[in-house]
């Protein structure tokens, strides 16, 4: 999940990384194919590929 | 009782090159805003210019992109799941990589040069390289898989592969 924060606002997470590519927004996830395909349960801003 | 789930298609919005994610987030806010049936919208890397949006029906697309900086216009037809599956399910590089391919480095002190796999470790991510400049001596460098991207396959598919 993309966050402007130090701490991942979905996992809780503080191991970030800055070097990430594709962007997704996922506003429904109950009824996206697309958030289903990439297992997302909470709405919001997702990267496609992080390193 | 299963859940229902509402019927959704993706179609594609051409962008202005460069301002993908600016259109994401401006119709990703205007969808919430005035409360659209559009569930995502993704910006692959590798499709420059374009975006795709999942939603309910194409017209709530179009609402979306109304007024909407540096979209354009939706193109006509939808795409199919299997092909932005493509986009978003994202193979490990390892998989891609063997023994006598050759990559270029694309992070770290190495950053830009030339190099052939000496070693491929799927478990750890990790491969060994020697780089192919001139100017550098051939020591062998281990760096993660994702810092290395294939230029050519090289000589080698028989590839010696640690925990393949």
């Amino acid at each position: 999940m993309i966050s402007n924060g130090p701490i991942c606002p979905n996992c809780k997470s503080s191991n970030l990384s800055d070097d990430w590519t594709g962007f997704v927004v996922v506003l429904d996830p109950s009824n996206s194919e697309v958030g289903r395909l990439m297992g997302i349960k909470l709405a919001g801003r997702y990267a496609i590929r992080v390193r | 009782m299963a859940t229902q789930t509402q019927k959704t298609s993706v179609y594609a919005v051409r962008t202005t090159s460069g301002q993908e994610r600016t259109v994401v987030d401006l119709m990703a806010s205007r969808a919430s805003t005035k409360k659209l049936p559009i569930t995502a919208i993704l910006a692959p890397e590798v499709i420059k210019g374009y975006v795709f949006v999942e939603a309910a029906g194409p017209h709530f697309v179009d609402e979306a992109i109304a007024g909407t900086r540096h979209a354009r216009t939706r193109t006509k037809g939808v795409v199919s799941t299997a092909a932005i599956e493509r986009f978003i399910v994202t193979k490990p590089v390892i998989e891609e990589l063997g023994v006598g391919n050759l990559v270029e480095v694309v992070g770290g002190p190495f950053r830009g040069l030339k190099a052939k796999i000496t070693h491929v470790d799927k478990v750890k991510q990790e491969v060994v390289i020697e780089l192919l400049e001139e100017g550098f001596a051939t020591l062998p460098i281990t760096v993660h898989a994702d810092y290395v991207k294939l230029t050519s396959r090289g000589e080698g598919e028989s590839a010696r592969e640690e925990n393949s």
